[in-house]
């Protein structure tokens, strides 16, 4: 089977790269340089450029390509730098969804032969905040109003429908916060509560829909090769927990205190209220109702046995 | 292959009470309000609960006491119920063979 990825040497990318190639599936990266081999297809979303040819000849593609929401670093979150969102930074995350989604409607529809299988990253954010309501795949509420809404809608989501072949399984990978080496927000969980300074981050009583990044690619494949599963995936752990909860129970795995309370002003200060709400105070509550009734079995459910696999690292 | 249970079903409004003819959890019960609960619940009544979740539409809650089922719906799902009966009974029956 061949695969064609966006965003192949990002968090998830990478990864998933490894385990489809692990398991015998033939993959080719979008790249916007020159290729470099023939595992390679140039595209170019900004210019609306793509190897259209070697696109036909796929049976699937997974797009992951996008800004990062979270900055790359710890220093990313102080002000003036740039991975806070001032007016750059929220155009670059915007249009390079936009603009990649738009390329790939276009390709779509111009091609008479296509990849059957049409995987999108898309993220939980497009529900808006929801309190402490259960949300699942057919929740059709979202609470509109922020930009990390509004860019999962659409920029992500909204321009799939135009594509007009009807035999394209889109799947649409609605991610949580995803936790695993290398990425910030984890290392940033694992120093703060290595240190005794975690605690409720504003109220805390926030929910917050975590999952591993094993199950994340786990969850990407399975999607892959279940033809059962189409249209919203929620990629979340079974076990949403309140910000305070998670908090405290990743401290004691790792036999600390979690006391420290952050007041929501300073973290709005300190990080800009717009980023400080979609990466921490936004509540969702959402099971992966999708991924439970198609049989899936997740590595991690419960955050304890992911803090542990973290701490024993 | 596991044993044939018996199943006595009763409907009122959006419930259908299932008497079987096997014990399946102790006589506290357990509440299942969604999939992702009866997934982390490893004993029979979770693995029963996980079951009828994924293979029934519009399950609201499911409530397994001793040898009492109880399926809450989000809708009145009509007359009939042979299709949850048949969940159940091929539960039993098949229960296991997948570990």
């Amino acid at each position: 089977m061949k695969i064609g990825i966006t965003g192949a040497s990002g968090f998830i990318g990478k990864k998933l790269v490894k385990k489809l190639e692990e398991d015998g599936f033939e993959v080719f990266k979008f790249v916007r340089r020159d290729v470099q081999n023939e595992n390679e297809i140039f595209w170019s979303p900004s210019k609306q450029e793509i190897d259209i040819e070697k696109f036909q000849t796929l049976d699937a593609v997974i797009h992951l390509a996008g800004e990062s929401l979270a900055p790359k670093d710890i220093f990313g979150f102080l002000p003036l730098s740039g991975g806070r969102w001032n007016k750059e930074k929220k155009s670059r995350i915007y249009w390079s969804r936009k603009w990649a989604s738009d390329l790939f409607v276009q390709t779509y529809n111009e091609s008479e032969t296509y990849p059957k299988i049409f995987i999108t990253a898309s993220g939980t954010t497009i529900y808006g905040d929801h309190g402490d309501e259960v949300i699942t795949e057919s929740t059709t509420k979202f609470n509109r109003g922020t930009f990390d809404q509004l860019v999962a809608e659409e920029a992500w989501e909204l321009p799939l429908s135009n594509i007009k072949h009807k035999d394209v399984r889109i799947v649409k990978a609605r991610n949580g916060f995803i936790l695993g080496k290398g990425n910030i927000a984890t290392q940033l969980i694992t120093l703060t509560t290595k240190l005794n300074l975690s605690g409720p981050l504003g109220k805390g009583d926030q929910y917050w829909s975590w999952i591993s990044i094993e199950d994340v690619i786990n969850a990407y494949k399975f999607c892959l090769e279940n033809s059962d599963i189409s249209g919203a995936v929620n990629f979340v752990s079974p076990v949403p927990i309140t910000q305070k909860e998670f908090s405290n129970r990743f401290a004691k795995v790792f036999k600390k205190f979690s006391v420290l309370p952050a007041p929501q002003i300073a973290i709005n200060l300190l990080m800009g209220s717009e980023l400080a709400h979609g990466l921490i105070f936004c509540s969702l509550r959402i099971i992966p109702e999708k991924l439970l009734k198609e049989g899936f079995s997740f590595e991690y459910p419960v955050i304890e046995d992911y803090a542990k696999a973290l701490r024993d690292e | 292959m596991g044993q044939i249970i018996e199943v006595k079903t009763t409907k009122v409004n959006k419930t259908l009470i299932f008497d079987l003819n096997r014990s399946v959890s102790g006589q506290e019960g357990m509440t299942f309000n969604n999939i992702s609960e009866a997934s982390l619940i490893p004993d029979v009544s979770g693995q029963l609960a996980l079951k009828l979740f994924q293979q029934i539409d519009d399950i609201d809650t499911i409530f397994i006491q001793s040898n009492m089922v109880t399926i809450n719906f989000q809708r009145n799902i009509g007359n009939d119920t042979s299709h949850v009966e048949n969940t159940l009974q091929n539960f039993f029956i098949f229960y296991g063979e997948e570990e």
